[in-house]
């Protein structure tokens, strides 16, 4: 038998497999990618801890927003929202792995352009076009970023969350978003595991735990039983658009069907002001898990009208009890998966925002019989979890084990559109399958398969993941060729194909083409573009700080020129002019350091003056008791 | 999705030699005199990956335990800091035993992969074989299916009720068929060669029963969701 497996794996994609002496403990930081919100966390002596701001904050808006001088991300992309809608992308997780006919129907919810194709999504900002797991690297970019000030070094490793019920091509997608961002992605984990990570970490006990997981944009349900350190997913489902941003949908169109029942004013067309509705009801939606009634109120000054409006839970609840509901028929599948009856499921865990929900907690209650838990921080749990799984594979905590699953059937389409299931959902990864593929035609030398993930009986019912060319089979009459074709799901939830002949000593190749994924060059050339337009961005912003400093230098000398006209002899004030009209000229440019050279040149021409301003000041002072306005300060 | 590892690029080993340095060490276990894990030899059948005799009656809780600590010596997670080869067969073996505890921890699906190991696999869903006591009972069954897709509201409710009586009955058949498979298995792990051929025989025309009833089962299940209702806005 002859090993025929060719190398369909470009290097960048197998480097982390690649030979490494055991080190010390390396730097793995744990990020939870989120459709809302987005942060990182670290293992600190064996407790996980989110990595903050300066003011305190872990969160970070999962926004990206493209002004003049590159993209911002965070709060500050989240403010540009209801000014700049159209420059702004939001909520990108929903559309990680998908194409343009997945996301069609909701696209009227976003400001942002999506270019219509028959491939991935692709995002239209000005003239550029974005896939969603760039805008995803800029996110994580920022994530990175935030911990290399943390730690005062370089992170160049991650393990990074996404959604138990994430299929194949959303799971490669957050992955290449990693690599874009100039992370090396060491394990994709489900949101779920990882909280029940968290959980187990802080808490030991053992049993079967019920994970409920609504975020912003999805929904997973997973079980898991735990036991000897071992965290062992028995079964998932779920809903990778199901979430809070459903809840706010709703809501934005009460209000807007209401503006245009009562008041004749039809805002659909205005990006801008569904923006602020959409974080005015989000911001309504929240403070009614803890109030009964609030008011909401949307100034509408180009339609001479203030829109006021009551809101109460009960409301909120009719609204919302349709999307709630959803959640509960893949909470009824997973359980059935299991096999237990509910009364063996021992707690149940809420995680996610959207569960701060009373309505949402009422059910769950229900549905399981018991009151859930949700001591932990329900934002940050998954980044939590995510640090621990870091830790783990960075060699730190060895008392604990992920087993996870795989949430979707694998399988291949067989002749008239079925599905032949080569590996069934929920089975523990990493996980292999072998399957024989043989010629119908003499002669033949191309084999081409067709790999889906789902539950549907027919091919064209689920996910189309890749399709699969097995190349050079040597000639020979039809079905004599043994092509032996391993699927394997590794540890992240991944699929890699690999063939073998055995019948001749012939090579063979595995061709693939992603239905919903960038290809390994647009990778490559992603990951180049993100580092040049990073050096743009350092150099824009580098121009911008110049001019502010000129700018302020540029003041403040107009200022000590009136001030100190009494200090300040002829030349010298033709000096000084000599050297404002210089800055003058190099701010209008677009050099930098010409901008802090000229700069350079007025502060060293309006030294003198400023230090004889500042005996002046100091003498008014002392001889008037009173506070002067000290120019000289400003001018250094 | 590309490509990936090549499996069973190291799993050639000389015999229960070490690959790295040539001591003797265990299948599925580090050497014990350099620390490197051993692959489980090419074409192992699931009872070996998990250090078992090939017998029908395994204790349920006795599996698990075994695949949880054959995790905890050999999964992935522990090996990202040694060699590519390490990593390959860390990945291949891990891959191995939770497959094998997959095949093994259910009844029905231990003696579906001893038959196929036997040569008497079932194929996928092929072959499935009617109860003769209950064939017309089964034909008469698909009528009363059809008729309900087109019943008015005053024929529907005797068609539901005969359906659900039915599903019970045809549920409880399927239990006896599991209920009678393991007690098949006792035979087999202690009978000789001739005794084992003949239970083989009956176990599968068991698990073709078994099959047949479970299609039937899902045809009635489908046919009935329809019509209740409750459930479908879950989903």
């Amino acid at each position: 038998m002859t090993d025929l497996t060719i190398g369909v794996t470009p290097a960048a994609r197998s480097r982390e497999s690649q030979p490494e002496a055991p080190k010390a403990k390396e730097l793995v930081v744990g990020i939870d990618l989120g459709t809302t919100n987005s942060l990182v966390a670290y293992m600190d002596r064996g407790v996980p801890q989110v990595i903050r701001d300066a003011e305190g904050r872990g969160l970070v808006p999962s926004v990206v927003a493209f002004g003049p001088t590159g993209p911002v991300v965070g709060d500050a992309a989240r403010r540009m929202l209801v000014r700049h809608a159209e420059r702004a992308v939001y909520s990108v997780k929903r559309f990680m792995g998908k194409g343009f006919e997945d996301v069609r129907e909701e696209l009227r919810y976003f400001p942002f352009r999506v270019t219509p194709s028959q491939e991935i999504v692709r995002i239209r900002i000005g003239d550029r076009e974005l896939t969603p797991p760039e805008v995803s690297a800029l996110i994580l970019r920022e994530l990175r970023t935030r911990a290399e000030r943390h730690f005062g070094r370089p992170v160049e490793k991650a393990v990074i969350t996404v959604p138990a019920y994430f299929n194949d091509a959303q799971r490669q997608a957050t992955k290449d978003a990693g690599r874009i961002a100039g992370l090396d992605v060491l394990r994709i984990v489900n949101e779920p595991t990882a909280a029940c990570l968290a959980y187990g970490l802080q808490r030991r006990k053992e049993g079967v735990i019920a994970v409920y997981d609504l975020g912003g944009g999805t929904f997973d349900i997973s079980i898991l039983k735990v036991k000897d350190g071992v965290f062992e997913v028995l079964a998932t489902n779920g809903d990778t658009h199901l979430g809070g941003d459903d809840f706010d949908r709703a809501l934005v169109d009460l209000v807007v069907d209401e503006l245009r029942a009562r008041h004749r004013v039809d805002v659909s067309g205005e990006a801008d002001t569904l923006q602020e509705i959409r974080l005015g009801v989000e911001a309504a939606r929240v403070l009614l898990s803890s109030e009964e009634r609030t008011v909401f109120t949307l100034p509408l000054p180009q339609h001479d009208l203030t829109y006021r409006r009551e809101l109460t839970r009960a409301e909120l609840e009719s609204v919302i009890g349709p999307i709630v509901a959803r959640t509960l028929g893949p909470c009824r599948a997973a359980i059935n998966d299991v096999g237990l009856p509910l009364e063996r499921i021992d707690e149940v865990v809420l995680v996610g925002g959207a569960t701060r929900t009373p309505l949402v907690r009422g059910r769950v209650q229900e549905l399981f019989g018991r009151v859930p838990h949700s001591e932990l921080n329900p934002d940050e749990v998954v980044a939590l979890g995510a640090a621990v799984q870091a830790d783990i594979l960075a060699g730190g905590t060895t008392h604990m084990l992920l087993l996870d699953v795989t949430p979707l059937s694998l399988g291949i389409e067989t002749l008239g559109g079925a599905v032949g299931v080569l590996i069934p959902r929920n089975t523990t990864i990493p996980t292999s399958a072998n399957e024989g593929f043989t010629t119908s035609v003499d002669g033949q030398s191309v084999v081409d398969m067709h790999v889906v993930q789902g539950e549907r009986d027919l091919a064209k019912d689920n996910r189309s993941l890749a399709r699969f060319d097995l190349r050079g089979i040597p000639p020979m009459p039809a079905g004599l060729p043994r092509i032996e074709v391993t699927f394997l799901i590794d540890a992240n939830g991944i699929l890699s194909v690999t063939a073998k002949e055995v019948r001749s000593g012939t090579q063979a190749s595995v061709e693939v083409r992603p239905t919903y994924g960038l290809s390994e060059a647009e990778v490559e050339r992603m990951i180049d573009e993100s580092l040049e337009h990073a050096e743009a961005d350092v150099r824009a912003r580098g121009l911008i700080d110049a001019r502010n400093e000129a700018d302020t230098v540029l003041r403040a000398t107009e200022k000590a020129l009136v001030q100190g006209a009494d200090f300040v002899g002829a030349e010298e004030a033709a000096r000084i002019r000599e050297a404002v009209a210089a800055l003058a000229a190099a701010r209008s440019g677009e050099d930098a350091g010409a901008i802090r050279a000229a700069t350079d040149r007025v502060n060293q021409e309006t030294q003198e003056l400023a230090e004889r301003l500042m005996d002046s000041a100091l003498r008014d002072t002392l001889r008037q008791r009173r506070v002067t306005d000290v120019p000289a300060g400003e001018a250094r | 999705m590309f490509g990936g590892p090549i499996l069973g690029a190291v799993t050639a080993r000389d015999g229960s030699k070490c690959w790295s340095c040539g001591a003797v060490a265990p299948d599925g276990d580090v050497c014990p005199e350099c620390g490197r894990l051993q692959p489980f030899p090419a074409g192992s059948d699931h009872w070996a990956v998990l250090g078992l005799e090939r017998r029908l009656g395994l204790d349920r809780s006795d599996l698990q335990k075994r695949f949880h600590r054959l995790n905890r010596r050999l999964h992935p997670d522990y090996f990202r800091l040694r060699s590519s080869e390490e990593q390959t067969i860390s990945l291949e073996a891990s891959a191995a035993v939770n497959t094998a505890y997959r095949a093994l921890r259910d009844p029905v699906g231990r003696v579906e992969y001893l038959l196929e190991l036997e040569g008497l696999g079932l194929g996928t869903a092929g072959q499935a074989k009617p109860p003769a006591d209950l064939f017309e009972e089964i034909l008469e069954l698909q009528e009363a299916r059809m008729e309900l897709q087109t019943a008015d509201a005053d024929e529907a409710p005797a068609l539901r009720a005969r359906l659900e009586g039915a599903r019970t009955e045809l549920g409880s058949r399927r239990a006896r068929a599991e209920t009678e498979l393991t007690a098949c298995f006792p035979e087999w792990d202690a009978g000789d060669d001739a005794t084992r051929q003949r239970v083989l025989g009956r176990m599968r025309d068991i698990l073709a029963t078994r099959a047949y009833l479970r299609t039937v089962l899902r045809d009635l299940d489908a046919a009935l969701a329809v019509q209740t209702d409750g459930g479908a806005t879950d989903q």
